[in-house]
């Protein structure tokens, strides 16, 4: 067992856990944060998506003694004071969300996308979200609903 | 039994001298296989450690040397598919960091543990292959250098000792050459090759003087294709050229059907794939 620390959320955490125990595990099992999405558990479909220290990464890869210090971001870390993000509002605007599953990290995929540009061409969004499956929609809403957020963004 | 093997996180290289050599021991990096191998349960979990080499300083960074490009062992594939450096000394290296997993992979996965990992199909190793990539090593504090394609033994499996690190990359650096890197899988992104090529040439007047081509994903190891050189070396390019080298390939490739793919489609699909490269590289 092992005392990390780290910033979640903009909050410090301290937990006492496996050094080897992923960061999901730890989020949804001993922080309770099961905003966090568990699909396949083993890098392929991107519903674990957090913001690790600035960069998305698959938080079922993610051995938590390597968190010590770091700053994770979840889903529920962007909307402030009960305002949804404008990331979140576009996609529900764009009826993006069906199952909802795969959007936490869709959406902090698409946060990380517009911070490097907000004039995304097809492509640049094809490629952001490449580590991001969605099973329901077939991708085409998720591409208005990003286009639609790098827009209010811009504001 | 644990669901967990041990765990050490030395401060710098000098702390692997330490380590426990009656048990397996795992480098950790980015854990992008390890912890799916762990899922799975291919780790014998009570007779293993998993080392962390993440954060050791002397795993990191791009330097260019006087005769040659060393790229930390602990560098990520996102590091490499944008660094400069990479992509004027090791182009076709860069091309193929940029294939790797997803951008959370890429984030995270590691070029030593690419290597080390030793997988058929891992994307880095024919783009290192070509370019005659070495790599330092250190073994409980003893250091040495080998040629890259020396350590595969087989799927998976590399001849380096238990214990033993790769603590960089290092690449010849070579003027006027040029190269690039082409896979296929089942779909655009996140795939693991059904068969990838890796062509690193040098031209005179569009003659094709020098040229080093590696196959991945089909056969046991990453392979280079030395009999193929000849086919083309001070030969006009054309498709009767072409077709002959196509056929050198061939002989060279020893695919296997399997989960991923069958090896006729791989035999076939190589070709496509040499045309594919070799038109970004020449006219013809």
């Amino acid at each position: 067992m092992k005392e990390i620390k780290f910033i979640l959320n903009d909050e410090p955490v301290v937990v006492r856990t496996e050094p080897l125990k992923t960061l999901l595990r730890v989020l949804r099992e001993d922080l309770k944060h099961t905003e966090v999405k568990a699909g396949c558990e083993q890098g392929e479909c991107g519903s674990c998506t957090v913001i690790l220290d600035g960069k998305i990464v698959n938080s079922c890869l993610v051995p938590i003694a390597q968190v010590e210090g770091s700053r994770v971001i979840t889903i529920a870390g962007l909307s402030k004071n009960g305002e949804l993000h404008p990331i979140q509002r576009a996609f529900i605007e764009e009826g993006a969300v069906q199952c909802g599953f795969c959007i936490p990290g869709m959406i902090l995929s698409t946060k990380v996308l517009l911070e490097k540009t907000l004039s995304p061409t097809d492509e640049q969004i094809r490629e952001g979200l490449s580590g991001n499956l969605c099973r329901c929609t077939g991708y085409i809403k998720i591409f208005q609903a990003v286009k639609k957020a790098a827009q209010y963004l811009k504001k | 039994m644990n669901y967990y093997p041990e765990y050490f996180q030395p401060v710098n290289l000098t702390d692997l001298a330490r380590l426990p050599s009656q048990k397996k021991i795992y480098f950790l990096a980015g854990g992008t296989d390890l912890f799916c191998y762990l899922r799975d349960g291919l780790i014998e979990t009570e007779n293993s450690i998993f080392v962390d080499v993440a954060r050791l300083q002397e795993l990191s960074g791009i330097a260019e040397e006087e005769n040659h490009l060393r790229i930390g062992a602990g560098v990520t594939f996102a590091e490499i598919s944008t660094n400069s450096l990479v992509k004027k000394w090791a182009p076709v290296l860069a091309i193929a960091a940029n294939t790797i997993g997803t951008p959370q992979i890429r984030n995270r996965a590691t070029i030593g543990g690419n290597i080390a990992n030793a997988s058929p199909a891992g994307d880095s190793l024919p783009a290192l292959a070509v370019q005659g990539a070495e790599l330092e090593l250190n073994n409980f504090g003893q250091k040495r250098i080998v040629k890259l394609l020396d350590i595969f033994i087989g799927p998976k499996k590399t001849n380096l000792a238990n214990g033993e690190l790769i603590t960089a990359v290092r690449i010849p650096k070579k003027n006027g050459w040029k190269g690039n890197f082409q896979k296929i899988g089942g779909r655009r992104s996140h795939i693991i090759s059904k068969a990838s090529i890796a062509v690193y040439l040098r031209t005179e007047n569009s003659v094709i003087k020098d040229i080093n081509i590696a196959l991945g994903a089909v056969a046991p190891t990453v392979v280079l294709a030395t009999s193929v050189a000849r086919v083309l070396i001070d030969q006009p390019i054309n498709q009767n050229t072409i077709q002959k080298a196509i056929t050198a390939l061939a002989e060279v490739a020893r695919p296997v059907d399997d989960f991923r793919s069958s090896a006729a489609y791989r035999q076939r699909v190589l070709g496509a794939l040499f045309r594919q490269a070799l038109s970004s590289l020449v006219t013809f």
